[in-house]
């Protein structure tokens, strides 16, 4: 039917039929949005390099097998470093400049607990390069395991019964659980490593490791302990810190009673004395050096040891241990004036006069320990009395001979321990194919180093800048949710000290979920589609089957960078035209 | 992280718009569109909205759109909705757009008859606090003391209370929104799609030309007034009944005032004047609910 002018409305009304996407507006500016994923400051500060917010986007949708997937990406110690890492990712989180840091370590612990995963594999060009490890415990466990994985035939050779190094026979079950550390050493055992135990590597041992092997790698810790002269060392009831707490591990002591005195103000000796409170002595009291706050041991396990009701008695060094027939009864100090000299060195001076005496059945000498080089007299390792390593390629001076951890560093941490793991590992695979390491370095560096992802030298994620770091400032706080960190579960210290159950609760399910979400996820892009539905142009497109970034429209996006501004994680940068 | 491929809603705005970089009208046209969906009919009146649904004869909109008189949002809506009633497309939602001029000034009376008969559609005020595309030129949405090409000094009056005039028309549903919430956002037009009757809403977008900001400004301009309550989420049903949808940060207003070249010539004391008129209509608001 056909209308009179003056009723038609194409005739009475202009109308418009065609699309303003005739009007190419992206030439109105130069600039361009790039989606470039970039590091968090946590996994930056992870010795480890481990690939937390993946891990904990993974974890905050309940996924904890991806969660631990991720973990497992860069270490194979997600379960231990959960329970017993110093965290120093806790330190540097965005997160601890707005409202708390996200609980890290704890969740880590989580994604072992919950999760289920493989180790993914990295490249099979090792097979031919067969590989073998000295030494069982977090260093040679991540050497074993990362060679592993790039396809290397790998033996480990063991002094003693058990592999695990510390983490099996001194650190106490109240922090490390044995059942997390041994779920994690039999993924380790899954990628068909070999451990030969109760076999001691010295040098006529090494020499023919070396010959057999294409490289050797030496991770046998630093487990002497330092002994003082100190007149009635040899009475009965002193004990070596380390040899005590093997003995509590291996469950040859299982009660001590009596007056306890631990000598050292360390890590080990807090430990020492809080397994001792554990096994039923009377009466623990720790004796240190220094003054309070400049003990080495950390100020959590010392407020711990404290609520536990131990003693600490700051500036005392021992000056002779008295017996009652053979057996240890007093301990003797006299007061330290100084603990380090001029030039910063250590050397306590004393002040003879003021002496302090403590009752004591048994002594426990927690002073330090450091690496034995003994086994290898006569090697070219031991030229100098320590080994030397290159700092970035972990090689000894002996060709071949690769080593790391606590080792060659002295007393460290678990995490150092398996950053020099993977380190080394990475190393010898470049050594044994006779490409050179630093290039192999250099592309994977997280921000300044000197982690490196060793995921993502095989595995390139594309589209991320590994170098630059998220900062604090790079994230838009006005959008961000106040949820502050909460303090979580731990037993009281009654419940602690009537055995070795571990001191912090895990998270359960629900919390760990709830904990996760509070990460920003710095860095990594997780597809919540802001920089997407900001656009006022209509033109950030988003991924789909030919791209798996958010990208700009060249045609008709006008630069205004709203994508960046709304991106709550840095990912998105302002760049130019390509 | 390969971000798994997600379903989204239909977009009915095209690219390819006049709008100026960074314009958080076309974000809020955007969100408002998408929460629609694509079975609806727009009416358009001269604003910046305009602006940006295309010149003739290509039309930004990939929806039905009426381009109306600038002074009749309403009515126009209502007729439409009507029209469609009487061919039996009830279920086809109507909205009409209008900038803060054609809404608080110039199309206020229709816009109230519209109100007072209930008339079924949804009306949007896209409130950038001026007459931007003709040249930024004061309305009575212009906030005292910002800075416009008629208010050189700084306005002298107050915004009017547009929330308060709808909701004395007794309307079904009125609600504010802000591009810097868009859930909030997007769930309020849903909400007033599955209604009947007068829906209004109150959409703050921040614009980066007349605001004096820089281009990437607006969200985040928009969150800020949210979260120094300048600018609270608050519903109205049926004009009586009010529910704050988003407790605030409550941050001091130079939060939202310094990040605008508009609020530049402000002393410490007109600073904080504004802050106590916030505080008051805060007060006020709180008192309702
Ligand atoms: C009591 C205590 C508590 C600690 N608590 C923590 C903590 O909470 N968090 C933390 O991060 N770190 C902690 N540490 C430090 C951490 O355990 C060490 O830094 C880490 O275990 C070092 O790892 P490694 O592989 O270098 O050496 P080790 O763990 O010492 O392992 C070395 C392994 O080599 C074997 N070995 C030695 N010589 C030979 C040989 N000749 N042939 C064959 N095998 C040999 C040893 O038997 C041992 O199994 C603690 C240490 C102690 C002592
Ligand atoms: S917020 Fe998450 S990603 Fe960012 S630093 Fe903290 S833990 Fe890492
Ligand atoms: S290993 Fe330690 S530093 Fe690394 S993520 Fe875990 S808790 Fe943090």
């Amino acid at each position: 039917m056909s209308l009179p002018d003056w009723l038609n409305p194409e005739k009475i009304i202009p109308i418009s039929r065609g699309s303003t996407t005739v009007f190419k507006t992206g030439t109105w500016s130069g600039n361009r949005p790039e989606h470039r994923e970039k590091t968090s400051p946590c996994r930056a500060a992870c010795p480890a390099g481990n690939n937390i917010p993946d891990a904990l986007f993974a974890a905050s949708q309940g996924n904890f097998d991806d969660a631990l997937s991720a973990f497992l990406e860069e270490s194979p110690l997600p379960g231990v470093c959960g329970s017993v890492c110093y965290h120093p990712c806790e330190t540097y989180c965005n997160r601890d400049k707005w409202d708390g840091s996200v609980h890290i370590r704890t969740l880590e612990r989580a994604a072992a607990d919950y999760g289920n995963a493989i180790p993914i594999p990295l490249a099979n060009s090792g097979e031919r390069y067969p590989v073998a490890v000295v030494g069982s415990g977090p260093a040679g466990l991540s050497a074993a395991y990362h060679l592993a994985r790039m396809g290397h035939p790998v033996s480990v050779i063991e002094a003693r019964d058990e592999a695990g190094g510390l983490l099996r026979f001194a650190i106490p079950l109240y922090r490390l659980p044995q059942g997390v550390f041994q779920k994690d050493l039999k993924r380790i055992l899954s990628l068909g490593i070999s451990i030969n135990t109760g076999e001691k590597v010295g040098t006529k041992k090494l020499e023919e490791i070396r010959a057999k092997s294409s490289a050797v790698f030496i991770a046998s810790g630093a487990q002497r302990s330092i002994k003082a002269e100190i007149p009635g060392l040899d009475l009965e009831g002193v004990l070596p810190g380390l040899d005590f707490l093997q003995k509590v591990r291996r469950s040859v002591l299982t009660e001590l009673p009596g007056k306890v005195v631990v000598i050292g103000g360390g890590n080990v000796a807090v430990d020492a004395a809080r397994s001792a409170r554990r096994l039923g002595a009377d009466k623990v009291e720790v004796v240190c050096l220094e003054q309070r706050g400049d003990m080495p041991a950390h100020e959590r396990e010392w407020s711990d040891a404290l609520e536990e009701g131990i003693l600490f008695h700051y500036g005392w060094g021992p000056k002779r241990f008295l017996g009652k027939r053979s057996r240890a009864s007093r301990v003797e100090f006299a007061g330290c004036t100084s603990v380090f000299d001029s030039k910063g060195r250590f050397s306590p001076s004393y002040e003879e006069d003021e002496s302090l005496m403590l009752d004591a059945d048994w002594v426990i000498l927690a002073i330090g320990q450091v690496p034995d080089i003994s086994p290898y007299r006569a090697s070219p390792l031991a030229e100098r009395g320590f080994v030397q390593t290159d700092p970035i390629t972990l090689a000894t001076t002996w060709e071949g001979v690769f080593s790391g951890g606590d080792f060659v560093t002295g007393p460290r941490s678990v995490v150092e321990a398996i950053a020099a793991g993977k380190r080394a590992a990475l190393s010898i695979h470049c050594y044994t194919l006779g490409k050179p390491f630093s290039e192999a370095e250099e592309r994977t560096l997280l921000g300044d180093g000197p982690g490196f992802s060793i995921h993502s030298f095989f595995h390139p994620r594309e589209g991320w800048d590994p170098k630059s770091v998220v900062r604090f400032e790079d994230i838009e706080s006005l959008c961000l949710d106040q949820e502050a960190r909460r303090s979580l579960g731990r037993l009281s210290p009654v419940e602690r000290t009537t055995g070795f159950h571990e001191v912090d609760i895990p998270l359960d399910l629900r919390e760990a979920v709830q904990q996760a979400g509070r990460c920003f996820f710095c860095g990594t892009c997780t597809g919540c589609d802001r920089c997407f539905l900001y656009c006022p142009e209509v033109s950030l497109l988003p991924p789909d089957e030919n791209c798996s970034f958010y990208r700009a429209d060249d045609a008709f996006c006008k630069g205004c960078a709203v994508c960046a501004a709304v991106c709550p994680r840095g990912v998105m940068t302002m760049g130019e035209v390509k | 992280m390969v971000v798994k491929a997600q379903s989204r809603p239909a977009e009915v705005l095209r690219p390819g718009h006049a709008g100026c970089p960074g314009c958080g009208h076309a974000m809020g046209m955007r969100m408002v569109l998408r929460a629609l969906g694509n079975r609806a009919v727009v009416v358009v009146v001269p604003s910046c909205v305009a602006v940006i649904s295309g010149p003739y004869p290509y039309a930004a909109l990939n929806v039905p759109m009426f381009h109306s008189a600038f002074e009749i949002a309403a009515p126009t809506a209502a007729g439409i909705s009507q029209a469609l009633k009487i061919q039996g497309k009830d279920d086809i939602p109507v909205l009409a757009f209008a900038g803060d001029g054609g809404t608080f000034d110039i199309g206020l009376q229709s816009l109230s008859g519209a109100a007072d008969r209930n008339e079924d559609f949804i009306y949007v005020c896209m409130d950038n606090e001026a007459y931007m595309n003709t040249g930024i030129q004061v309305s009575s949405a212009t906030p005292r003391y910002a800075w416009t090409g008629t208010s050189p000094m700084g306005n002298t009056r107050r915004k009017k209370h547009i929330m308060e005039i709808m909701a004395a028309h007794r309307i079904p549903y009125a609600a504010t929104a802000c591009i810097g919430f868009a859930d909030d956002l997007t769930a309020k037009v849903k909400k007033a799609k599955e209604m009947r009757g007068t829906r209004f809403l109150h959409l703050l977008s921040p614009c980066p030309t007349g605001w004096k900001m820089e281009q990437h400004l607006s969200p985040k301009a928009a969150v800020a007034a949210v979260e120094t309550n300048i600018f609270p989420l608050y519903e109205i049903f049926g004009g009586s009944e009010y529910v704050i949808n988003y407790r605030s940060k409550g941050l001091p207003v130079e939060t939202y005032l310094s990040l605008q070249g508009r609020y530049r010539h402000l002393r410490p004391e007109d600073v904080k004047s504004i802050q106590a008129e916030t505080d008051r209509n805060w007060e006020e608001l709180k008192r309702r609910v």
